[in-house]
């Protein structure tokens, strides 16, 4: 919504608020309390949504999940919760910008530096499945196209 | 309702879009942080460069280098302060590859281009150090004037204080490479920002001091890294 508004407002710019424009603003506004509700949600769930994920990963992925040290799962575990809780903060300002800019394009450049492409693309699928398991359909669809973003910049 | 067993993470703290904050009633620009910052126009360091060519001469180079290592250290300690006030732990104790992120971040947002480092000859001490679109080539044209390469000192000094700083050791940068200068017109201003890049080789400076009178020669970037390499 941040994007949105700073569209809006430079669009706007010596004028009236275009009709399209306000509708987009109605349409990002209605869907607030839902989106506030999931917020909250997601912030509860946080510590069960990463343990399953890792239990996830243990039984996809036991290779991988065998070679990580504790000082791995730890990293992991930080990181994770960081894309967590960015991906639920744009979701709930519907601004995948946000996202990129305050988060991806930082931490894509350090995943492509230690190659954990592949890596992440497990531990990502992991995540996306343990929100899907943690949260009612309705919630989980609103998160899903935020992590799909994370999970695809931070596996390629 | 924190019930998160994992506190606070930091993440990217120079976000372009958060780091910079203007103040339209005080009339500053400042860092997210509060601390202030000013845009240095393109006329200031073309000035700077070209003062030194009349003054100086080619002499005007080395002149450059100290004012980029000056700038570059203090550059450095005001940065290495900020992060490791977000951070909540000391540049040392971060591992290198975000460090390296990080400092990729920090050279957008203070508009100095973009940062590639090339770590493939790091156990022969060196790094090439590629920046793109950096304010910090602009003036360099004014080597031509007197002699037959730009002047990429400025840059050199700014890249080598940042390296000795951080690794605690004498570090010195060496531009081995640039792109062809973009056209001017008659005030000495090019018309549109154009695509550059200059790269530099980056070591101890028993090294670098090697690889001068090379790139005076004709020498570039692939030859001389073999050079050095073969023959450490």
């Amino acid at each position: 919504m941040l994007t949105l508004l700073e569209n809006v407002l430079d669009r706007a710019d010596g004028s009236y608020i275009t009709p399209d424009d306000l509708k987009t603003l109605d349409r990002a506004i209605a869907s607030w309390q839902q989106r506030r509700q999931t917020y909250d949600l997601i912030q509860a769930k946080e510590n069960s949504i990463l343990e399953q994920m890792m239990h996830q990963v243990q039984t996809s992925a036991p290779d991988m999940a065998a070679k990580m040290s504790p000082d791995g799962v730890n990293k992991c575990n930080r990181d994770m919760a960081l894309v967590l809780r960015y991906c639920a903060t744009a979701m709930l300002l519907q601004d995948e910008e946000l996202l990129k800019d305050r988060l991806l394009y930082w931490m894509q450049n350090i995943m492509i530096a230690l190659q954990k492409q592949r890596v992440n693309d497990v531990l990502y699928r992991a995540l996306r499945k343990s929100v899907q398991e943690n949260l009612p359909k309705e919630n989980a669809d609103l998160l899903s196209p935020y992590l799909e973003i994370a999970h695809q910049w931070l596996s390629q | 309702m924190t019930t998160n067993s994992i506190p606070s993470i930091p993440g990217n703290y120079f976000s372009p879009r958060f780091y910079v904050k203007s103040d339209p009633a005080t009339g500053l620009l400042s860092t997210r942080k509060g601390d202030r910052l000013v845009a240095v126009p393109d006329f200031l360091l073309r000035s700077i460069h070209r003062a030194l060519q009349s003054e100086a001469g080619q002499a005007g180079a080395l002149a450059l280098y100290t004012f980029g290592f000056s700038w570059g250290g203090s550059f450095y300690d005001h940065i290495r302060g900020e992060i490791e006030s977000y951070q909540g732990k000391t540049i040392m104790a971060t591992n290198a590859v975000e460090f390296f992120a990080t400092m990729r971040q920090l050279w957008t947002v203070h508009g100095m281009g973009t940062l590639t480092i090339d770590f493939s000859d790091r156990q022969h001490g060196l790094l090439v150090v590629t920046t793109e679109n950096s304010i910090l080539t602009t003036g360099s044209e004014m080597g031509l004037k007197s002699g037959n390469l730009p002047w990429h000192q400025l840059q050199a000094g700014f890249i080598a204080a940042w390296f000795s700083r951080w690794a605690g050791k004498d570090i010195r940068a060496c531009a081995t490479d640039w792109s062809v200068q973009p056209k001017q017109n008659s005030d000495g201003v090019s018309s549109s920002i154009q695509e550059n890049y200059t790269r530099f080789i980056v070591g101890v400076t028993s090294k670098i001091q090697r690889v001068e009178p090379w790139v005076k020669q004709g020498m570039r970037t692939k030859e001389i890294l073999e050079k050095l390499t073969a023959n450490p």
